[in-house]
């Protein structure tokens, strides 16, 4: 029970409530701006963050992602140009609300019910993180060999587009992490005889390279068209909400339960949260056919889902040091900076800390309520920043944190390779994630694949004996294998498998 | 900037073999059959075998359109060529100009070639390379480099 006091002095310090309000005005602006996206947030306050004690840094970039994701649906409904991409699943759906003449009821709907979905995914990661700590616990080199594979083939599996795409964008992070000595045998690899690439690549640049630098690239390379004209005044945006609430609480239900579990899942966060939300909201719907038309249902849907999956991909983050989305993967970083490092034994060790980032979620999706009604009504001044002038901050921003974390200009090199990297990576539709996935538990995959087979002394079995490892064993085996399990059974069937390309 | 799937296959199957066999020059841990090339190895071994399966399912694509750039206008090119210009230009320059100098060029760079209001750029500028020297300097104790500035610093 002292820890949980102690946490509650940790939050509610001046400076730390501080630190919260001013990262929240920065995400709610982040996510607002279309072009901008929660993990850009994230990789961006990492340098910021670097001064501050562990719960400060940890609170500014919970409050700044879930303030993104929910400001990410201001423009979706007003400009119909999604702020994150978490948002893009329901944007023609908000829009056609808001030609509809229904502008306030769309953005209550997701203002409240990002709030929903948010206090669902906390509670969750409150109640079951703990409990999965005690058994985690108990894990050996072998099942967190298998863990960490089960959580890289998901990425790969979930990820849009091609898995062979996916499966390279993997290969190439897992790559990367073998850069420098921290390896097994403390032998240097491919460093090249530079001593700024012995400790490996910092994960700082590579990050702001990756989600920054190269969406500046694109604004560059294809700059979209000046925005449209905006809709006149917004008037009271919570009237209406509470019956909305009372007419589909099994929708809210779904999504807040669905959005936690994608986010849970390596490898897939808020965006993709709200892609399988809104899909699945359409098929259970009484009136599908108003889906497309202005139809409130669907937002609420995958409103509440994205928002719960931010909190859900702490789960696996917190617990076991696996990202459950490419925010947590950069958060996973910044825990290991403060000494905070992730697993079972944070829950241990450090209680106060691990309840105090419990507080600063509830604290921040609360937050959200106030902070979320100005950032609408204010919605209008921040949509008519031109991109041309936040775009060069940005990239100087970049720089400058790039710098910030080793004093080295070294780092904005890596940065800039890793950004022209991404660019290229996704014009030619291989996924960021992955590689970001790779790149953080590349290091962990290897020294529990070597510590399990000096123990296995050569028997592959030994990887299968002990049941939890036999089950996630065979677990991502069998994920391997599906696509040509599938594409056995369609021959069978006599389909003809449609290429997409 | 879209490149053919063939060649991209093509890029990484020999990338993937370029790994491994430079990654087979690692030495052998004594006493261990596990050394530091294994891991690398699997991984370039993986990276080549993409590349391949990549090349023969891209052999139906356009052979004459090797690659293609989105950007519509040649002037989009150029300025994604500034973007990356402006950052080896910070990087190589910031020692010797100082953090004030040279963030101003860049932004003013910047600000030009993506169309801002021309009378806007300067004080613009101005106002931002100064409150990121004050956020990242005075408040979060970065030492960002003097230069020119040397005299004045603070």
């Amino acid at each position: 029970m002292s820890h949980v006091l102690e946490a509650f002095r940790l939050v509610f310090d001046p400076a730390v409530l501080g630190v919260i309000l001013a990262s929240a005005l920065f995400g709610l602006f982040v996510g607002a701006v279309p072009g901008l996206t929660a993990t850009m947030a994230t990789a961006l306050l990492v340098p910021v963050t670097f001064m501050m004690s562990p719960v400060p840094a940890i609170a500014c970039m919970v409050t700044a992602t879930a303030m993104a994701i929910f400001a990410g649906d201001i423009p979706g409904a007003l400009l119909r140009i999604p702020g994150t991409p978490a948002s893009a699943a329901y944007c023609d759906e908000a829009y056609a609300m808001t030609r509809n003449g229904q502008a306030e009821l769309v953005l209550g709907a997701g203002l409240v019910f990002s709030v929903v979905g948010g206090l669902f995914g906390t509670t969750v990661l409150v109640t079951t993180a703990p409990v999965l700590a005690e058994v985690a616990l108990q894990f050996s080199s072998f099942e967190y060999f298998w863990l960490v594979l089960l959580g890289l083939t998901c990425a790969v599996f979930i990820a849009p587009g091609r898995p062979l795409k996916g499966v390279v964008s993997l290969l190439l992070g897992l790559l990367i992490a073998t850069v420098g000595f921290e390896n097994p045998a403390a032998y240097p690899r491919f460093t090249f005889g530079s001593e700024a690439l012995m400790s490996g690549l910092q994960l700082t640049p590579v990050m702001i390279g990756m989600f920054a630098v190269s969406e500046v690239i694109r604004y560059a390379v294809s700059r979209t068209a000046p925005l449209d004209e905006f809709p006149q005044g917004i008037g009271r945006i919570f009237r209406g909400q509470g019956e909305l609430l009372r007419k589909y609480p099994l929708q809210v239900l779904r999504g807040s339960v669905l959005g936690t579990a994608i986010g849970a899942l390596p490898g897939a966060g808020a965006d993709i949260a709200a892609w399988i939300s809104y899909g699945l909201s359409k098929r259970f719907s009484r009136t599908p056919e108003k889906f497309g038309t202005g139809h409130v249902e669907g937002v609420i849907e995958s409103g509440a889902a994205n928002n719960s999956a931010l909190a859900g991909a702490w789960i696996p983050a917190l617990v076991f040091g696996i990202p459950g989305d490419s925010i947590t993967a950069i958060v996973i970083g910044v825990l290991y900076m403060k000494g905070m490092n992730p697993g079972p034994t944070l829950f241990i060790e450090n209680p106060q800390n691990i309840y105090a980032v419990f507080i600063v979620f509830f604290l921040a999706n609360l937050l959200m309520l106030p902070l979320g009604w100005i950032a609408i009504k204010a919605a209008k001044n921040v949509l008519r920043v031109p991109r041309s002038v936040l775009m060069p901050i940005i990239l100087l921003f970049c720089v400058v944190g790039a710098f910030a974390i080793n004093n080295a200009v070294f780092d904005i090199g890596a940065m800039l390779v890793f950004g022209i990297l991404a660019y290229l990576m996704e014009a030619n539709g291989f996924p960021i994630a992955p590689t970001i996935l790779g790149l953080v538990l590349g290091g962990m995959l290897e020294q529990n694949l070597v510590t399990s087979m000096i123990k296995a002394d050569g028997s592959f079995g030994a990887f299968f004996t002990r049941p939890i490892a036999g089950a996630l064993g065979i677990a991502t085996i069998l994920i391997w294998l599906s696509p040509l399990i599938l594409r056995r059974f369609r021959r069978r069937t006599g389909l003809r498998e449609q290429t997409t390309e | 900037m879209r490149l053919n799937d063939t060649l991209t296959g093509l890029l990484l199957l020999g990338f993937g073999l370029v790994v491994v066999l430079y990654a087979r020059t690692f030495p052998a841990t004594p006493g261990s059959s596990i050394g530091p090339g294994l891991f690398p190895i699997v991984i370039g071994l993986g990276i080549a075998a993409c590349g391949a399966v990549l090349m023969w399912s891209g052999r139906k694509q356009n052979f004459l359109r090797w690659f293609e750039f989105e950007a519509r206008q040649p002037r989009m090119a150029l300025n994604a060529a500034l973007v990356i210009g402006t950052l080896i230009f910070y990087a190589l320059a910031v020692d010797e100009l100082g953090f004030f100098v040279t963030a101003f060029l860049f932004l003013a760079g910047l600000f030009l070639a993506f169309g801002v209001t021309r009378r806007w750029i300067a004080p613009l500028a101005v106002v931002v390379t100064l409150g990121l020297h004050v956020a990242f300097y005075s408040l979060l104790h970065v030492p960002l480099p003097w230069g020119w500035f040397e005299g004045i610093a603070w």
